[in-house]
């Protein structure tokens, strides 16, 4: 067996004497080829499939399935890569925006030089590579998304920019499904393996299938996101979550998605409440989450008694008259009372972060000149609405995507923060855990990322806000989606 | 469309030729006004153009013709809160007032031209239609009487297009059924489109023209005792609809409260400086769970929450009184039908006292309807949430559309039976979101299932489409968000003042 080392490009491929122009061919081959968009129920049937016929089956299928991410990822990464080469000039040459650029260049060159899978030897050594890849490319969403925000203000309007994070995104979303479903199909049948090897039989765990719960509760969802926010502590844990609805009901779905999905909801939710009400009164103004189960779809609605969303976030509004997300022929009906909100876009994070960078430097010069700071706390935006308060003196908590520009990677999913809580178990955070958890709640990218991971398999996410009173956020997903992205692709 | 359907309808709504003559009929020149030069831009809604007045007048001696062609190409506008509270709070001056007075003018001679010459551009054989020829004759004599009406420059002239503006008022109090039942009628010879485009577009219009007629109505009455401190009888404006019998069917539209209280501190003319929505809220639902319990022997209860209870906001009552009234009504009738068990075997045609949903329920079996109002400045929002089951998302596609446009209401004898529109009314539930449609203000009987089986709580099938343009006009919107299998949330937003 003739097995190359997939090491050949340990060294920063930018390095390279080549310039990049004359080395584009390959990636332009790649991406002249489609993706090939998969569904959940593709996923589940992929998996059980092969479980259900036996162990030779099985690890047929897992060997199929790792040729298969051999050659798509290259496709899809190829097509991303594409897309950022169309950047604007002064966007793409972002060290941020560069440096993901180089991730994705690196990903593409490993995997498609990977050697084919033979046996499963070879898919552990694949699995394994796969994994150190998705961890090395945490950096990815931060990066993106400071890198964008500081410098396409002038070069990208804002459904340009929309466009260009949702196909970003997207796709990563999509890449990450498909490979993290591998991984997870390949140790459970290794799991399997061990403890048939033990005596103990071979076990089928039905219910999970890779990444995959096939009979998920989102009411227990809900409940492990109440816990999270309850053992965070502070006034948000004080607000009391009333939930109703189709309680009992399973579904299929991946529940890391649904748990961000729907913790942001709520996080956003008790964090408007206490931001209107004050902490003293925030407990008699409750949640209450609804759970409905459609024959072909899931509804969570989180409504709130928050005072409801101003139509800007907050933010001073935007002084272009272009509202890509306001419904085209609804001339009438202005920005300013029209229910379609825009902190979903990220055209509304980019002005957030500028917003936040330049109440930064004003405040830096004003410390400069030594008088006393600040202004901050009249212009919050709802995701990171209740700063005011305890930090007085204090080194002020950076805000916006500037708290991701140190941080550089986002918070563990609700079950890795739940688990970090739960054995911590009244000690005080650590000041690292402190400032992760800070950024991710304040970035302004909590939304459009949920929104993203609803969308992923078809889904809705949309806020409706009774101005003054309170919000309702309402998640719609349907059983058995299929992937969206290729709707926003390229061709 | 088959050629065979022409001739099969032909029999059963005969066209009578005489009316195809009377297309011309209200004006004494025999030049058809089809072939007038009215250029096909004119009647398209300009967005940002000059105000009327800027417009030279027309020559002094032109034809009607002449005249509907001058005024339909002069732009109209959208009346905005502003504009209503331009004079400020009456009584105005003399002068003030007759500057409104000559406006008003201006801006109804355009917006009526545009009515005459969008029904003038629908297809001939729809145009001939005897609902759709009422309104075309109620326009087209309005905008000529009002062409009588000289350039306002005294109190008189004043006294005359007040007098004009009334008839007109009253008169064209019925449209909207009016139309709606011509629409129904011609509904196989015109694209659903077309009838949603045309009826977007008169509705809107229509509500300038009220609006504008109405406001003016009201600052005269207000002001002019101030003006003539002892008029002699005959001077008097003429009784306004306070002393006129107006037996308002909430259920058509809205149209301004009596101009009676205009005299109020609170009142600009039709807007009223403070309104309390609450109020409001509690008047409309407490008519419709009269509504609701003369029809099913139940209601639901209703609860008001958000905005305290003494918050007044500046606008117009009988678009909030309409669209709340509305959106109650499709609440409160989702609430019942989908809460009531459901009874195998209805015999068709043999009443049975425990298939009437009282025979079952009580007003506490029933989920509440929940009323959300939040005032924000310059905002007014009102969240009604229902537990009635919501709509089914096959449904939730056209619930904003005309429902004549996509419901057969008559039974047709030549549509196909196996189009998909013809079971829209198959599911017991989510029909609460579409109103049957009714014939006229009496409403035809046996004109729908829905109707008859739930008498005057299902409206005439456009309640929803009607509440959002109402909504928006002055820069709102109106939102129904569903969760079918649970309930339905509708958020209708008002720009107020």
């Amino acid at each position: 067996m003739s097995r190359a080392t997939p090491h050949l490009f340990q060294q920063p491929l930018r390095a390279s004497k080549v310039p990049v122009f004359y080395t584009n061919k390959v990636i332009e081959s790649y991406a002249a080829k489609g993706s090939t968009p998969i569904s959940l129920k593709h996923l589940i049937n992929f998996g059980k499939g092969g479980r259900n016929k036996g162990e030779k089956e099985e690890a047929e299928k897992l060997l199929k399935g790792g040729n298969f991410l051999r050659t798509e990822l290259p496709t899809r990464l190829s097509h991303r890569l594409r897309d950022l080469q169309e950047l604007p000039y002064i966007v793409a040459s972002n060290p941020r925006m560069a440096h993901v650029y180089d991730l994705y260049l690196e990903a593409f060159e490993q995997i498609r030089r990977f050697p084919v899978i033979k046996d499963l030897e070879d898919n552990d050594r694949f699995c394994e590579f796969m994994q150190g890849t998705l961890d090395k490319h945490r950096v990815v969403i931060p990066d993106l998304a400071i890198g964008v925000s500081e410098s396409s203000p002038f070069h990208l309007p804002p459904q340009d920019l929309d466009t260009i994070m949702v196909r970003m995104l997207r796709s990563r979303i999509s890449r990450r499904v498909i490979t993290e479903q591998h991984i997870a199909l390949t140790s459970q049948f290794r799991e399997r393996q061990r403890s048939l090897d033990k005596g103990k039989g071979r076990e089928v765990d039905e219910q999970r299938v890779g990444i995959v719960d096939t009979r998920l509760k989102a009411a227990e969802v809900v409940r492990r996101c109440e816990e999270l926010i309850r053992r965070r502590g502070g006034a948000e844990a004080t607000v009391p979550i009333r939930l109703e609805g189709m309680l009992e009901d399973e579904f299929a779905y991946i529940d890391e998605h649904l748990e961000f999905m729907l913790f942001e909801m709520i996080k956003n939710a008790t964090q408007a409440t206490v931001a209107h009400h004050g902490s003293e009164e925030a407990k008699h103004h409750p949640i209450t989450i609804t759970i409905v189960h459609g024959p072909r779809d899931l509804a969570v609605r989180v409504s709130d008694e928050g005072g409801g969303l101003t139509p800007y976030g907050g933010l001073p509004p935007p002084p272009a008259p272009s509202f890509p997300l306001l419904a085209p022929g609804s001339t009438v009906a202005d920005f300013a009372t029209a229910q379609r909100l825009d902190i979903f876009s990220f055209s509304h994070m980019r002005r957030y972060y500028q917003h936040h960078a330049a109440q930064d430097e004003a405040q830096a010069a004003a410390l400069a000149s030594s008088s006393p700071s600040s202004p901050a706390g009249a212009l919050e935006s709802p995701d990171s609405a209740p700063a005011t308060g305890a930090e007085g003196a204090a080194p002020k908590p950076l805000t916006g995507i500037m708290a991701l520009r140190t941080v550089g990677k986002l918070a563990g999913t609700v079950k890795e923060q739940l688990a970090v809580e739960r054995a911590r178990e009244g000690q005080v955070l650590t000041e690292e855990d402190e400032v992760l958890r800070d950024a991710q709640m304040k970035s302004g990218i909590g939304l459009p990322l949920a929104r993203m991971f609803a969308e992923y398999f078809s889904g809705t996410l949309e806020i409706f806000t009774v101005q003054g009173h309170g919000s309702d956020a309402l998640l719609k997903i349907p059983k058995f989606g299929i992937e969206s992205w290729a709707s926003t692709e390229r061709r | 469309m088959r050629p065979s359907k022409y001739l099969k309808a032909l029999p059963r709504r005969p066209v009578p030729l005489p009316i195809a003559a009377r297309l011309v009929r209200p004006y004494s020149h025999s030049s058809p006004l089809c072939s007038s030069p009215v250029p096909a831009a004119a009647a398209a809604p300009p967005q940002f153009t000059l105000p009327a007045s800027i417009l030279p007048p027309p020559p002094a001696n032109a034809t009607p013709q002449e005249l509907l062609a001058h005024y339909s190409q002069m732009p109209t506008t959208l009346v905005k809160l502003s504009d209503l509270t331009r004079y400020g709070a009456p009584p105005l001056s003399e002068e003030k007032l007759l500057d409104s007075a000559e406006r008003t003018r201006k801006e109804l001679l355009a917006g009526l031209a545009r009515r005459v010459t969008q029904h003038l551009s629908l297809p001939f054989l729809p145009a001939t239609n005897p609902s759709l020829q009422s309104i075309y004759n109620l326009y087209s004599s309005a905008f000529f009487n009002l062409t009588t009406v000289p350039e306002i420059k005294t109190l008189a002239d004043n006294d005359r297009l007040c007098e004009v503006m009334e008839q007109m008022v009253e008169e064209h109090r019925d449209n909207i059924p009016i139309l709606a039942k011509g629409f129904q009628e011609t509904r196989k010879y015109l694209p659903p489109d077309v009838i949603t485009q045309f009826l977007d577009r008169a509705i809107r219009n229509r509500i300038s023209l009220r609006l504008m007629a109405e406001q003016h109505i009201s600052l005269s009455a207000a002001s002019l005792p101030a003006l003539r401190p002892s008029p002699t009888p005959s001077e008097l404006p003429p009784p306004t609809a306070d002393s006129a019998p107006k037996e308002k069917d909430p259920r058509i539209e809205p149209s301004a409260r009596a101009p009676s209280t205009s005299l109020a501190p609170s009142r600009v003319g039709i807007l009223d400086l403070s309104l309390s929505p609450h109020q409001m809220i509690h008047t409309c639902a407490d008519y419709v769970t009269l509504l609701c319990d003369s029809t099913y022997g139940v209601s639901p209860n209703y609860r008001i929450e958000g905005a305290s209870e003494h918050v007044t906001v500046g606008s117009i009552g009988s678009h909030l009184e309409y669209i709340l009234t509305e959106l109650l009504k499709n609440a409160f009738r989702a609430t019942v039908e989908y809460n009531t068990p459901k009874r195998e075997e209805v015999e068709e045609g043999v009443f049975r006292f425990e298939d009437l949903p009282h025979a079952h329920l009580s007003k506490s079996d029933l989920p509440e309807v929940v009323i959300s109002v939040g005032v924000v400045k310059g905002v007014l929002t009102i969240r009604i949430r229902d537990r009635g089951g919501g709509v089914p998302p096959s449904h939730v596609a056209s619930i904003f559309s005309y429902a004549f446009t996509s419901v057969p209401s008559v039974p047709d004898p030549d549509s196909d039976p196996d189009s998909p529109s013809n079971d829209l009314y198959g599911g017991a539930h989510g029909a609460g979101y579409y109103g049957g449609v009714g014939g006229g203000p009496e409403g035809a009987p046996g004109e729908s299932a829905l109707q008859t089986s739930v008498g005057t709580i299902a409206g005439l099938g456009f309640g929803l489409p009607l509440s959002r343009i109402y909504s928006s006009y002055f820069g709102g919107s109106l939102d129904l968000v569903t969760m079918h299998g649970w309930g339905t949330d509708v958020y209708c937003v008002l720009r107020v003042v």
